[in-house]
């Protein structure tokens, strides 16, 4: 997962964060003291589904918090067989309001199953680990699967369809992978801490994305000392969550130019992150980009360079009040784990770079 | 670099057909609110004998440096208990420089034992649980987010009461409607449908369902389960809740036996979890993990204060 824009900074101190310069305050200097300099507050922001708490599981991870008990896995257990029956509820929905028949009669019981009765207690059970699998290879829940940007749907659905042999038994523990996949849709603002050396501690706040979400960020926006924005590249075919009518880019650009136009963050250090490569490039490989974007040249729609390159002229443009070269932008798949730690560690060395030329 | 992003910006791409409308600025919040950053009271890592973190190699610091969960708007005071997964892990840990401010072993072993115990919501948030309640709700006030639990009470409340109309008005005015007050975070469709229906029980002047907000309040349940809820359990107001339940029990039950008080808390708002039995680690029954920490608390010169001594 290449760079667009590699900063002219990505490559100066590499180890800086883990430098070991003597700290002025015997101490150590505690937060509420030498709160200013101490400590660099980074916002996560960006519409709903984009990955905010995605790249925040996977920061918490790198830094050995997030889950250290099985205990907490076990809590989880019941959060994944919910994202699985919330998938299966929402495709057999999609077969009824696409009116295409689920073929096998015994997909339809199971269908019907789901719809009235089944919980998460049941997944247990292994048996469902084969009839929920048939029902997913039914060819109607594929082709619904296929015209999936009509209807609302996880980015997990199929993986975790073919991971229901381990996920329906009684002695099923959450991988890491599997939390990092699992859809939780964050409300509220939450925030972590972490050392980054040099006597600082990062202080990385994730939000919750969706509009009435987005009138809580601004309890936040007096302390920021730099902004990473996340976009979906995978959601130019989709609508919103919260207004069905309304395309998810659109949604996006828009809040981009809120947030990065905001007079607050004129002297921020800002990262655009453009998230869901994954996704992304299997989706242009069987749908079509340039439907959405008149201004793109049909010939290129298959190449996820040009893609990228065109989306991200897109967002930049949007850009009227902030000082550019204060403005980074790169492209992430933040299921990945090696790739969010590249990634975040780049963000990092980015907003510590811009930080020192103050 | 600039030169790059300067001719990006200053191309002409005819994109005026997709771009929005030029939307008003989100306008700073007046300062008179306090800052999320006045973490007054709280401990940070930084706060520590800082040659801990600085002698570790880079590849070591990935991993161990020290991280802590941090509230956003921190309850100042004189509790030092952090919830850090990484206190545990020994040498890294808050500041200990006077006993004052040294981690509570009662307050520990709640800690250990609510890892032993699934919390259920709905027990948790039954209406006389008053102490439970206001707990969850100061959390959810840290966290910019106290809209869906009032919701989620004032649901409760509605299903009850007889008359139905003014307050289901109530709620759609506050919580359901776009850009309402304290909008909750729910699907367009579900709030289609209750706008629709309600609109017809206006129209035709018919009794509004019992169950008109059913779907969304089971959203917001589930946000609130799936999402905070799974915090505050590791929280520090949650333990805060915990003790204060304890010392209270403490007083009135006249017993002595620390272990079953803290079991009946327990279960009292939750279940014993599965793996919390022998079979998996017996040296975590809730059962030894008391009596270990009580053995610490005896042996401790830092007592909790029992109350009315």
């Amino acid at each position: 997962m290449g760079n667009i824009v590699v900063s002219p900074h990505d490559k100066e101190g590499q180890h800086h964060m883990m430098a070991t310069p003597t700290s002025n305050n015997p101490n150590g200097g505690s937060a509420a003291t030498a709160k200013n300099k101490s400590e660099i507050t980074v916002l996560l922001l960006g519409a709903g589904e984009s990955g905010k708490s995605t790249l925040f599981k996977q920061v918490q991870f790198f830094h050995g918090v997030g889950i250290t008990h099985d205990q907490e896995r076990i809590e989880l257990i019941e959060i994944v067989r919910l994202n699985v029956l919330e998938n299966a509820k929402n495709l057999v929905a999609a077969t009824q309001h696409l009116n295409i028949p689920i073929e096998q009669p015994e997909n339809r019981e199971t269908a019907k199953l789901i719809i009235n009765s089944l919980n998460t207690n049941d997944l247990e059970d292994p048996s469902w680990s084969k009839r929920l699998y048939s029902l997913w290879k039914d060819a109607g829940i594929q082709k619904a699967y296929e015209n999936r940007e009509k209807f609302q749907l996880y980015d997990s659905t199929e993986y975790l369809f073919e991971n229901l042999d381990r996920i329906c038994s009684d002695k099923y523990v959450p991988t890491v992978v599997d939390v990092i996949r699992t859809r939780t849709k964050t409300i509220g603002i939450t925030d972590m801490k972490f050392d980054v050396g040099d006597g600082k501690q990062l202080r990385l706040v994730d939000v919750g994305g969706q509009r009435n979400e987005r009138r809580k960020w601004i309890h936040f926006f007096n302390t920021v000392d730099a902004v990473v924005f996340l976009t979906s590249l995978s959601e130019f075919d989709l609508n919103l969550y919260e207004d069905n009518g309304y395309w998810r880019v659109k949604e996006s650009l828009r809040v981009f130019n809120e947030v990065v136009n905001n007079a607050l963050f004129y002297k921020v250090p800002f990262v655009l992150l453009f998230n869901k490569r994954d996704l992304f490039e299997k989706k242009i490989a069987t749908k079509s980009f340039s439907k959405y974007f008149s201004g793109f040249n049909e010939a290129e729609e298959k190449n996820p360079v040009a893609c990228i390159e065109y989306m991200t002229k897109l967002f930049l443009n949007e850009i009227t009040e902030h000082p550019l070269d204060t403005v980074s932008v790169k492209t992430l798949s933040a299921i990945d784990h090696d790739n969010s730690k590249q990634v975040f560690e780049e963000v990092k060395q980015f907003i510590m770079t811009q930080q020192h030329r103050e | 670099m600039v030169a790059y992003f300067a001719s990006l910006a200053s191309l002409d791409n005819n994109f005026e057909d997709l771009r929005p409308r030029r939307p008003t600025k989100v306008s700073p919040r007046s300062s008179t609110s306090s800052s999320p950053r006045n973490n007054a009271g709280e401990h940070s890592p930084t706060s520590q004998d800082s040659s801990d973190i600085l002698q570790l190699s880079p590849t070591t610091s990935m991993t161990k440096l020290p991280v802590e969960r941090t509230r956003s708007h921190s309850n100042s005071g004189n509790s030092t208990y952090s919830s850090s997964s990484v206190s545990s892990s020994g040498s890294q840990s808050v500041r200990r420089n006077s006993p004052l401010e040294s981690p509570q072993p009662l307050e520990r072993s709640i800690r250990e034992m609510a890892r032993n115990y699934v919390i259920n919501i709905e027990k948790f948030l039954s209406t006389n649980n008053h102490d439970e309640n206001e707990s969850f709700s100061e959390f959810l006030k840290s966290e910019c987010n106290l809209a869906p639990l009032e919701f989620y009470q004032k649901v409760t409340e509605f299903t009850t009461k007889p008359e139905k109309k003014e307050l289901a008005r109530y709620l759609i005015k506050n919580y359901i409607k776009e850009r309402s007050n304290s909008e909750i975070n729910i699907a367009n469709n579900v709030r289609e449908v209750i706008l629709k229906e309600y609109k017809e029980c206006k129209h035709n002047n018919s009794q509004v369902s019992s169950n008109i907000f059913e779907k969304a309040c089971n959203e917001v349940k589930l946000s609130l389960k799936n999402d905070s809820f799974t915090r505050f359990v590791a929280s520090e107001q949650f333990s805060k809740l915990i003790l204060k339940k304890f010392n209270q029990a403490n007083k009135s039950l006249d017993s002595n036996n620390s272990t079953e008080i803290l079991e009946s808390i327990f279960e009292s708002i939750g279940s014993l979890s599965p793996l919390s039995s022998p079979k998996f680690s017996a040296h975590s029954h809730p059962q030894n993990i008391v009596n270990k920490s009580l053995d610490t608390i005896a042996n401790s010169q830092i007592i909790v204060t029992p109350p009315n001594e």
